[in-house]
């Protein structure tokens, strides 16, 4: 039985992820909140442009790898509480036959939460993972608000699929491993490419 | 008086999630407080908080804008209905009118996220994003732009206070 995306994706909508009496999502051991996608997008590229302003273009990358660090940590807390809830285990984790079922499977969940359509590409497992996207809303957002990037944007799903190997092959265990792996976006359509491509590789 | 209920949908082509036809997406408090850490190192250099509560602001007025208008007591019951559906917690307008006044947030996504993220309380308040609601959506109860309110967190549950509280002055 191969990963059945949209199983995956009808079943976590199942799960009625909104706030309780306190107005707090508690699930997967994390609190959730569902929130417009334009705060992300505002907060990432100002506080992005902001530290080039304050600091110079040298400092660019810094920037960007805060806000993808803040993704990968997510992702280590957040699908290690996924892989590790009976919900999981009973719907994604029966599916899986193989190591690529095991991101596909993550990748599924992922795609349940909105961000995006992302695809599997490849992986080899322990030192590399690609996984393509579209329709991305970092990417979408970036160019209604400043047109085409000369970098790629989507640093939110950048750090989660350098999370997704942390979970899968880091040494320790779920969030201990947060950092093993790294992620470039190689391609973005806010650049002008054809999809957004992820390549996480071990630091 | 009209409840908080929106239309959610959910587009498989695009795997995009809309509620009143805005785009929303799930995350986690360690995204959230991973921005939120972000701005306290930055603190020195950059009003990082206030591009965080700017963000919020004008992201409530334009979700506001897509429900029924009505009295400010009914845009308000509408607003602490988002607040508490989309998962950042509870929340309560009842001191506070077009002057001013206080809200208080008994619950919150980022205030218990902290404590659920850190050993340690944070050493200020750091709900940036109640902050931002808070404005805009007394920005649209009492039909003002935004900007109109100025809210001043003085209490945060990350700080290890029982509940989140906000002076809103008068821009």
């Amino acid at each position: 039985m191969a990963i059945d995306q949209s199983k995956v994706i009808q079943g976590v909508h199942g799960l009625k992820l909104e706030g309780d009496s306190s107005g707090l999502i508690r699930r997967f051991g994390v609190l959730l909140n569902n929130n417009n996608v334009d705060y992300y997008n505002d907060f990432s590229f100002e506080f992005e442009r902001a530290i080039i302003d304050s600091h110079g273009a040298d400092f660019a990358p810094i920037a960007r790898e805060l806000l993808i660090y803040a993704a990968q940590d997510c992702a280590n807390n957040t699908f290690f509480g996924i892989m590790s809830s009976d919900e999981y285990k009973g719907l994604v984790t029966p599916m899986i036959e193989n190591e690529e079922d095991k991101v596909k499977g993550l990748v599924a969940v992922e795609n349940a939460l909105g961000w995006a359509r992302v695809e599997f590409a490849e992986l080899k497992p322990g030192e590399k993972l690609v996984l393509r996207s579209r329709g991305g809303y970092e990417e979408e957002g970036y160019r209604k608000r400043y047109g085409k990037s000369d970098h790629g944007v989507c640093y939110m799903l950048a750090g989660v699929t350098a999370g997704f190997m942390d979970l899968l092959y880091g040494p320790g265990i779920g969030p201990e491993n947060l950092g093993t792996y790294k992620c470039e976006e190689v391609k973005c359509i806010a650049k002008g490419d054809d999809c957004c491509e992820f390549v996480a590789t071990k630091r | 008086m009209a409840e908080y209920s929106p239309k959610v949908e959910f587009d498989a082509d695009k795997n995009k999630i809309t509620m009143d036809g805005e785009w929303v997406v799930l995350h986690c408090q360690h995204y959230n407080l991973g921005f939120v850490q972000m701005v306290l190192d930055a603190a020195e250099y950059l009003d990082g908080g206030k591009l965080m509560s700017d963000s919020a602001e004008v992201v409530a007025l334009k979700q506001l804008e897509n429900q029924p208008g009505g009295s400010p007591e009914e845009v308000l019951n509408i607003a602490a209905g988002m607040f508490t559906k989309l998962g950042f917690g509870s929340i309560d307008f009842s001191g506070v009118d077009e002057s001013g006044g206080e809200v208080k947030v008994p619950h919150s996504h980022i205030g218990n996220g902290w404590g659920v993220k850190y050993d340690k309380p944070s050493k200020q308040p750091v709900d940036f994003l109640a902050r931002g609601f808070i404005a805009g959506a007394l920005a649209k109860a009492y039909g003002k732009p935004k900007g109109a309110y100025k809210v001043t967190q003085q209490s945060c549950i990350a700080q290890g206070a029982p509940a989140s509280t906000f002076k809103v002055e008068v821009g």
